[in-house]
């Protein structure tokens, strides 16, 4: 019924009509704020995912860390080269990431994919470059991030954490495998034999010398940098240090933590080497071979090795036995030694 | 037009009135509803840009994430996150705060313009003094949008060259010990075993580097800082330069400038040797600290070394 009676003369709009339009400018004004709120909310779900997201990026040094230590864990037991160890970390990794994606998507309600797209050897030898592809959906809502992280590996201290995170240099085990088994005693490799027959059977000169030689077991960093410093100090104190502490050095020549794992002592990446010091006493020979880890493993040469010889270093002499390493010109530049 | 000469009949002015006065009407009202809705989005935005700043400043290391080393910072984007650190950590890095401070326009390139903003770090320890990042007030008729976050960080003016912490020693000992050149040439300073107890040395190396050797003082702290092993000694040397002589811990802070003035070589490794009784509940911690030179020795305190948790005020208006 008309509110206001009027006739059917010129009246374009009626009373009810009027009265209408009333309701549909609020109803209309109402729809502008819940699109407005709509949009709001939007935003608080991208920031969740956004979050998510980071959880994940957060997460992958530490799996990856675990995955490197149980993987260099199995090399030590079985002596095995891994090869192409990046496909290996990069399959281990994804399984363990896969875990932590479908539990965290049962829990947030989302559709959580990371992709491990390549592992690589970084610049810096102590690192290893992660890329990864994160993809997380919620209600009609996604993020796709791409990440590249550098990992350290490298031995810090645990300050009290239960979980030991170093992890062990593998190439001795795999070089030595063949010729017995090589002993470890706390950060130290003891060879044994096993070195010294290593050397024989390539046909390398004055291999007796690696009897019962010892190297480092965990990859630490040298604090003696500019290299140098080893050599430019009185008595070499600098270099005993170093060896009796078991450093590692950056290194053109030397292989990386994933070519290690695949068997290799050289490689074009950035790497690391470290001294094989022959056991006190042990220097009737005044030349032998080189020192260096990536020297005396190395199988890059025409006969199948690539070990070149040094002159002895002795850096120390106490109780009638004289401690030293055989170093080549090239080395002992790199490390200030007088030649 | 009727015949009375009028062009409209009264209802259909009384119609006219009624609905200009509802035009009228909702108008205004749609012009009210306009105002708030102006006023709400900007509410919105100026929150979500405080929201969104604190998390950059939280949450990331900054672009690129050395951006405290550069001189020239045309490109740079500000992140507080301390790099070592992880996402969830919240912890800042005290030499990008301290870049932050002195440089208070990188925050400016952050906000939109005609925004303000501040950002202080009181420690929750109300002993610790409040660090001004960026030091501004507002005007008393600004409205104030403002974020609060709990973040860590490590003390502003330390800089930590090395730390000897004996709690749960006997469980890291073996695997971080640092065998020095005492160690190894004399066989003088053999570890120490709070198990048995036995007394020994706790060797630790590290570095100063030329910048700064010239501009910081270095102390030797202990906590507790009266210790109750009277026995314990320290020692700071080279590998290659043995020639100082063993020390008591007479005070804490002490001063060490002239040790490390005598013994640093440029370049070289420095050691920190620290000799306790080895007696379990006598332990201590040692922490030889730097700090710029000409900070008062009342400044250095135990307390400030270590992880500090914090509020992080962050404040824009307009």
């Amino acid at each position: 019924m008309d509110l206001i009676t009027l006739d059917n003369k010129g009246y374009v709009i009626s009373g009810l009509t009027l009265l209408l339009i009333i309701p549909a400018l609020i109803m209309s004004l109402m729809l502008v704020n819940l699109i407005n709120m709509d949009e709001s909310t939007d935003q608080i779900k991208y920031d969740s995912l956004y979050h998510i997201s980071n959880d994940l990026d957060a997460n992958i040094p530490v799996l990856t860390r675990e995955v490197l230590k149980e993987n260099t864990a199995k090399v030590l037991m079985d002596g095995h080269a891994i090869p192409n160890s990046r496909m290996v970390i990069k399959t281990g990794l994804q399984t363990k990431i896969d875990d932590i994606t479908e539990n965290y998507g049962k829990e947030t309600g989302a559709s959580i994919q990371c992709t491990i797209k390549s592992i690589n050897s970084p610049s810096d030898p102590y690192e290893i470059e992660i890329e990864s592809e994160i993809v997380v959906n919620k209600e009609n809502n996604s993020i796709n991030r791409n990440i590249s992280q550098n990992v350290s590996f490298m031995e810090t201290e645990p300050k009290g954490k239960s979980v030991d995170c170093r992890i062990p240099d593998p190439l001795p085990f795999i070089k030595t495998k063949k010729y017995g088994a090589i002993s470890v005693d706390g950060n130290r490799i003891h060879y044994g034999s096993t070195l010294s027959q290593y050397l024989k059977s390539k046909g390398i000169n004055n291999s007796q010398i690696y009897e019962n030689a010892s190297s480092p077991l965990y990859f630490k960093p040298c604090p003696y940098d500019p290299y140098t410093s080893h050599g430019s100090c009185n008595m070499l104190i600098n270099l005993k240090n170093c060896i009796d502490n078991g450093y590692y050095h950056k290194s053109n020549d030397g292989a990386c933590l994933l070519c290690r794992l695949e068997g290799k002592a050289t490689c074009d990446h950035m790497g690391l080497e470290t001294f094989i010091v022959p056991l006190a006493g042990n220097y009737s020979e005044l030349n032998g071979p080189c020192s260096i880890d990536h020297v005396i493993f190395s199988e890059n040469g025409p006969q199948g090795y690539g070990t070149y010889p040094g002159k002895v270093v002795e850096y120390y002499y106490s109780y009638n036995r004289s401690n030293g390493i055989y170093l080549d010109n090239g080395h002992r530049n790199k490390y200030g030694i007088s030649l | 037009m009727d015949s009375y000469g009028y062009i409209f009949t009264i209802d259909a002015l009384l119609s006219l009135i009624l609905i200009i006065v509802i035009i009228g009407v909702s108008a205004d009202a749609m012009d009210i509803a306009g105002t708030k809705i102006t006023d709400f989005s900007n509410e919105k935005s100026n929150e979500r840009i405080v929201v969104d700043l604190a998390e950059v400043l939280i949450k990331t290391p900054g672009s690129p994430e050395n951006w405290e080393e550069i001189k020239y910072f045309n490109r740079v984007t500000p992140g507080l996150r301390d790099i070592k650190s992880n996402y969830a950590d919240n912890k800042l890095s005290m030499a990008k705060i301290n870049y932050l401070k002195s440089n208070p326009n990188l925050m400016d390139k952050m906000i939109p313009e005609g925004l303000n903003c501040s950002l202080m770090i009181y420690p929750t320890d109300p002993s610790l003094p409040a660090i001004p990042v960026i030091n501004r007030t507002p005007k008393d008729d600004s409205e104030v949008y403002i974020v609060n976050r709990t973040v860590s960080y490590e003390y502003s003016l330390y800089n930590i060259y090395s730390a000897i912490i004996m709690d749960n020693l006997e469980n890291n000992f073996n695997k971080t010990g640092y065998i020095c050149h005492y160690s190894s040439m004399t066989n003088t300073h053999k570890q120490p075993d709070f198990n048995k107890p036995k007394p020994g040395w706790i060797c630790k190396p590290f570095k100063i580097s030329a910048e700064d050797f010239n501009s910081t003082d270095f102390y030797l702290i202990t906590y507790p800082p009266v210790l109750n092993d009277k026995n314990s000694l320290w020692l700071i040397d080279r590998p290659d330069n043995t020639t100082g002589s063993t020390q008591k811990f007479t005070k804490s802070p002490m001063n060490i400038n002239s040790r490390i003035n005598e013994i640093w070589d440029g370049n070289g490794l420095l050691v920190l040797h620290v000799y306790t009784s080895g007696a379990s509940f006598n332990r201590f911690n040692v922490y030889l600290v730097g700090v710029p030179s000409g900070t008062p020795e009342n400044n250095i305190k135990v307390d400030y070394i270590g992880l500090k948790s914090a509020y992080f005020i962050l404040k824009i208006w307009n």
